[in-house]
């Protein structure tokens, strides 16, 4: 599955996918209220109250989504929002739930 | 002219103060002051008094019901803003305005369970997260530990944080 494939999954799907759970909730949350926030995984763990292993799955499959980029600093990985892409998918949620609340009534 | 004027105005006073020393029939109806043998002064002074005293209580009930409808309103207030900024954060300025216009509430605040059935009506899966979201938000600017036990049931929340939110503000009060 290449990078392109993964963001033009359909918009429902996108939705569901970054709210899938709490943790990738809270993770959004982290980055869109921190933009500039870069941190291995372990720190941004304990940000969010959480051992390092109890965001491992989330914070993978939000860098699959191309939500977060990541990069080696110094041996260890760190991750920061992908922005552009970020407000690509805000914009994608936004348009979906702007024609769902017609789809839903009909 | 002016000392003419000055004259009449003179007279006016006289013929004013002649007619106040004459008994004020209603005054008769709080109290008889003049049974009494109290002056017209000292009547007037007690009926003034009397009804300051009742506009003061008056003043004091509206303040009470006014502490009471604000407190409600503040609460409200709060939940609204958290309601708006969790969402606002989580999904961006034009995602909340849509959930908004779709959930088409007067007052976000007002009604939890409305809230919370139209938003799963319209988001489905994804509204428990948003909710869970939201009442975290709000626990923390109420310095609330949020500790989710069981089913997770955002009315129960917010009715929870309300009541913390009252005795709070009785306290301050």
């Amino acid at each position: 599955v290449t990078e392109g494939d993964r963001l033009h999954q359909p918009t429902d799907n996108l939705l569901e996918n970054l709210l899938s759970s709490g943790t990738k909730a809270d993770l959004l949350l982290l980055f869109h209220r921190n933009p500039g926030l870069i941190d291995t995984a372990e720190g941004i763990a304990r940000r969010l109250g959480k051992k390092g292993k109890a965001i491992e799955t989330d914070i993978s499959q939000l860098a699959n989504s191309s939500i977060l980029k990541t990069k080696k600093v110094g041996g260890s990985e760190v991750y920061f929002l992908n922005q552009e892409k970020d407000k690509e998918a805000q914009g994608d949620i936004a348009d979906y739930i702007t024609n769902l609340g017609g789809k839903r009534r009909s | 002219v002016f000392t003419s004027n000055k004259n009449e105005s003179l007279a006016n006073v006289k013929s004013k103060s002649a007619i106040t020393e004459q008994p004020v029939p209603w005054t008769l109806d709080l109290g008889s002051p003049l049974s009494l043998g109290i002056t017209n002064s000292q009547s007037i002074n007690m009926i003034c008094g009397k009804f300051f005293r009742q506009i003061e209580r008056i003043a004091w009930l509206i303040s009470i019901e006014r502490a009471v409808v604000g407190n409600k309103r503040g609460f409200e207030e709060l939940l609204e803003e958290t309601i708006m900024s969790s969402i606002r954060d989580l999904l961006g300025e034009s995602s909340m305005r849509a959930i908004l216009y779709h959930l088409s509430l007067e007052r976000l605040g007002s009604d939890p369970e409305a809230f919370d059935k139209k938003l799963r009506e319209l988001l489905n899966a994804p509204a428990t997260i948003i909710e869970e979201i939201i009442i975290k938000d709000l626990f923390k600017r109420l310095d609330l530990l949020y500790s989710p036990k069981g089913a997770f049931d955002f009315p129960r929340y917010v009715n929870a944080a309300k009541e913390f939110y009252a005795s709070t503000e009785k306290k301050t009060v």
